[in-house]
């Protein structure tokens, strides 16, 4: 699949998808979203994480693995957030901001503010789980700045949907 | 002055002896909790220091009880919780509802 697939597959067409139809949408996102940093791409994996009525973990990267877990309970149809692209590709951007850190700080991808990778790895040496400190998991450094790439390129990706769908309508594809 | 930082140094013992935080996420914890504006809270706290009892204090729909029980998180965890839900109520809904 590709990034252009996959940004058109993300919006309306999400609820007609596979858990794994998604996972791959998800995976082309993730292989993209590498490319343009410059970093290793990392498998996009599914599997049981922690989900109640009140609160649902969506995602996670493991930096001993490299690999980037996506619930498998919100990838199915009527889950909390199974019909939500919006937050499950915001998860998959939030989970290679991460990898991207992670790998800045391990010298294998180059972050121009130096300063910003020391402060990452202070972070990753001190690391708050949310179900220690919930409030310190949400503040500090690696969280903030995935929360803010995340949110920034789903951004752009609206954009680039749209002009996608423009170039389709000009081209008569699909009509 | 001085009992206070009893307190508070039992509290990061009881933190990383007991349910395995790292030093760096106890001391935060117990300067949230010990500092919390909330007394409440604070008193929550250092009762559980003193005798390892849970007080069970809710926000709106939420509670201490809730959070422990469902796995969610540390009881201490649970009353940062409650302490960041009265002071940034829309943030902290929200950082709870969807974990990434």
């Amino acid at each position: 699949m590709t990034y252009d697939e996959s940004i058109i597959l993300t919006a309306e067409n999400w609820q007609q998808l596979s858990p794994g139809e998604k996972l791959e949408a998800l995976q082309a996102i993730e292989d993209r979203m590498a490319l343009e940093s410059d970093r290793l791409s990392c498998p996009v994996e599914s599997r049981p994480l922690y989900a109640d009525g009140n609160s649902v973990t969506l995602g996670l990267y493991d930096p001993a693995t490299g690999r980037i877990c996506i619930n498998s309970s919100q990838l199915e149809p009527g889950s909390r957030y199974g019909d939500d692209p919006r937050m499950m590709v915001e998860t998959c951007l939030h989970e290679g901001r991460h990898a991207y850190q992670d790998q800045a700080v391990k010298g294998i991808a180059d972050h121009s503010d130096k300063a910003q990778v020391e402060s990452w790895r202070e972070n990753f040496k001190d690391y708050i789980t949310f179900e220690e400190n919930p409030r310190a998991y949400y503040s500090q450094p690696v969280e903030a700045d995935a929360r803010a790439f995340a949110h920034a390129r789903y951004e752009m990706m609206n954009e680039e949907r749209t002009q996608l769908r423009e170039q389709s309508v000009s081209y008569g594809i699909g009509t | 002055m001085k009992g206070s930082d009893t307190v508070k140094d039992r509290l990061v013992q009881k933190l990383t002896g007991e349910l395995g935080y790292g030093n760096a996420a106890a001391k935060t914890t117990a300067g949230d909790l010990l500092g919390s504006g909330y007394e409440d809270i604070r008193r929550a706290a250092e009762l559980w220091v003193t005798s390892g009892t849970m007080t069970d204090i809710r926000c709106g729909g939420c509670s201490v009880r809730e959070l422990v029980t469902g796995g969610r998180m540390t009881y201490p965890a649970a009353l940062v919780y409650i302490d960041w839900l009265r002071t940034e109520p829309e943030k902290a809904a929200g950082a709870l509802r969807a974990v990434m």
